[in-house]
């Protein structure tokens, strides 16, 4: 074989481990469509049911579509139940959820820029349009604690 | 369980992992691409010792004008000076004062863009360089022949700037973000900016003004890195133009420049990977350390440092894995010398990664900057220029051309890397059939970097 042969023979050589390892490595296949959805986060709940964990459901895909289930996120002493959640919504949706908190603070959406006082006795309740995409954290203002992940996809 | 918020204090929304179709696409050209540089290289050096040429006269009398230099470095210090005012009599509320969208937005991803299209135009406007300078001349006007610096020990080279540009980041991304109500506080920054001017400006004292700029202030140094693919260069005070990407190929000729640029990219790899793949390891890390009964702030800190750490540790590892292939062609010169002589062809992979996670936060970051921060730099209410009302449109660019604009950047400093490698092959293997076959391991580590900045860019946040 003259050398330049040898050379593509090499190079395709690499060029196909590199492929093999680049599908190999290829992340999960939990963001490639929306099916998954309902899946994702019904394992992120029975992730985080260790104790008390949050009535969230799914919101996307409801059986009954006119009476959509509104997730409800908790707070103890401050920090989210069983970690920061997750809550993926399509742009255009109206994103609703409730957050109960046993300490007063502020319920602030990134981006969204929306805000509602939360406090013992008084969720606070929201209902707004995700005019946008992109992934957005949704946090306790005043002690600066993230409690949710709000993902909006195109 | 602790909770960490997103990567930047800053930062309000974050970008859509790239979808798997785009991804494949984004590998496939990689791969063909790679097989093109492969099999149908040139054979003779075409960016090694390019001449350069005076540039045009309508660029280089401003450039090389006294008057713009003080002019520029006056703008420099004032900015300083503002981000210092906002910093400690502004609002705490880290996206309502000017100071830190300035310094990590629009300095930190703003100068290395400028500095690849126009050269290193950060020492015009550094501040630090500009009270440096002015009393460099005011000493030599009141007391000629005073001022006598030492000699810097050219065995550190870059590794200040290094050390300086990692401590930046670890302030940035760590010390700032530590989920436990600590979020980086515009006074921090304020308190941070005070120590690291009054230690550069004792070290430009030490050693040099444009010693110490062009070694240890890592800003500068930073810059400069990026600088050196442009086609614009001072030399000798004179503003000249070469061939672009030509000037790299001497750029790391200063110890510690491999140092630098393995940091550069490691920290945009650890901003990038901290919330989708070291999202699981760094949490358990942290709990570990809670463990051993520290603090959940300190936890959290530990914990993210070492990944940090391990990041930039791993980064080496691929390229120096890449350089010890190289030594078994035929020819070929000692480790320790090739390791420094392919350190520039990393350069574009950094700017890449940098495009790549940043593009968007730029893009937002950038309209708060020059509507309610400008207008109301310190949140207090004022409308200095009438624009303290407006905010960010999120839906200025759409997330498609994030996308696109991410997997492009990393093509672009794939191929980059893979040309600069083949140039540099080319001088050090006379016989382009051996420099060809040492650049097999060059390509298996930029198809490593590429490939990581793929994975990290289409990882779901969990």
């Amino acid at each position: 074989m003259n050398p330049k042969t040898t050379r593509m023979l090499a190079a395709g050589a690499v060029v196909v481990v590199a492929l093999a390892l680049l599908l190999i490595v290829r992340p999960g296949d939990s963001d490639n469509g929306n099916s998954d959805e309902s899946t994702t986060q019904e394992q992120a709940t029975s992730k985080s049911t260790g104790n008390t964990g949050p009535t969230s459901a799914p919101q996307s895909k409801p059986p009954q579509p006119e009476k959509p289930v509104v997730p409800v996120y908790r707070v103890v002493d401050g920090q989210p139940v069983g970690g920061v959640q997750k809550l993926e919504a399509n742009e255009g949706d109206n994103i609703r959820f409730v957050v109960k908190s046993d300490v007063d603070d502020e319920v602030h959406v990134h981006g969204f820029d929306v805000s509602e006082p939360v406090g013992p006795g008084k969720p606070a309740r929201f209902d707004f349009k995700a005019g946008f995409t992109g992934v957005f954290e949704i946090e306790l203002e005043n002690s600066a604690v993230p409690i949710i992940e709000l993902q909006v996809n195109p | 369980m602790i909770s960490l918020p997103l990567a930047h204090a800053l930062v309000s929304r974050g970008d859509l992992p790239i979808p798997v179709w785009l991804f494949a696409w984004g590998a496939g050209v990689v791969l063909v691409v790679s097989f093109f540089a492969l099999a149908s290289a040139w054979r003779k050096p075409r960016f090694e010792d390019a001449p350069g040429r005076p540039a045009a006269t309508w660029l280089s009398v401003p450039a090389n004008s006294s008057a713009v230099q003080s002019l520029s470095g006056l703008i420099g210090v004032l900015l300083l000076a503002i981000v210092l005012y906002a910093g400690i009599e502004g609002t705490e509320a880290a996206d309502r004062n000017f100071s830190l969208t300035f310094v990590f937005v629009t300095v930190w991803l703003g100068f290395p863009v400028l500095s690849v299209v126009f050269g290193n135009v950060f020492t015009a406007f550094s501040p630090w360089r500009a009270i440096g300078r002015a009393y460099g001349w005011l000493a030599h006007r009141l007391a000629p022949g005073t001022v006598r610096h030492l000699e810097y020990p050219e065995k550190f080279g870059r590794w200040p700037a290094a050390v300086g540009l990692v401590a930046f980041v670890w302030l940035e991304i760590i010390y700032g973000a530590t989920g436990a109500a600590v979020v980086l506080s515009p006074e921090i920054v304020a308190k941070a900016t005070i120590i690291y001017s009054v230690y550069t400006l004792v070290m430009m004292g030490v050693f040099g003004v444009e010693k110490w700029n062009s070694r240890g202030e890592f800003f500068s140094v930073y810059f400069g890195m990026f600088a050196s693919m442009s086609t614009f260069r001072k030399r000798e005070g004179k503003l000249e133009r070469r061939r672009w990407l030509s000037g790299t190929t001497d750029w790391a000729n200063v110890p510690g420049s491999l140092a630098l640029v393995v940091s550069a990219i490691g920290v945009t790899t650890f901003d990038g990977a901290q919330e989708g793949a070291l999202k699981t390891p760094i949490e358990w890390t942290q709990e570990r350390v809670g463990d051993l009964g520290f603090a959940a702030t300190v936890s959290v800190r530990a914990g993210d440092t070492i990944f940090l750490l391990i990041t930039i540790g791993i980064v080496a590892l691929i390229y120096l894995l890449g350089v010890k292939g190289m030594t078994r062609v035929d020819a070929a010169p000692p480790f320790k010398v090739l390791r420094s002589r392919f350190a520039h062809t990393l350069i574009p992979i950094a700017l890449a990664y940098l495009v790549a996670h940043y593009f968007s936060l730029f893009v937002f970051q950038e309209q708060a900057q020059f509507t309610f921060l400008l207008s109301d730099p310190l949140g207090d209410g004022s409308n200095l220029f009438g624009t303290a009302t407006s905010g960010i449109d999120y839906t200025l660019i759409g997330p498609e051309l994030v996308w696109y604009v991410q997997v492009g950047a990393l093509i672009a400093g794939h191929v980059t890397a893979l040309v600069l490698a083949h140039d540099r092959a080319l001088l050090i293997w006379p016989d382009y059939r051996l420099a060809t076959r040492s650049q097999y391991w060059m390509l298996a580590v930029m198809l490593c970097f590429t490939s990581l900045g793929l994975f990290l860019l289409s990882f779901a946040n969990q």
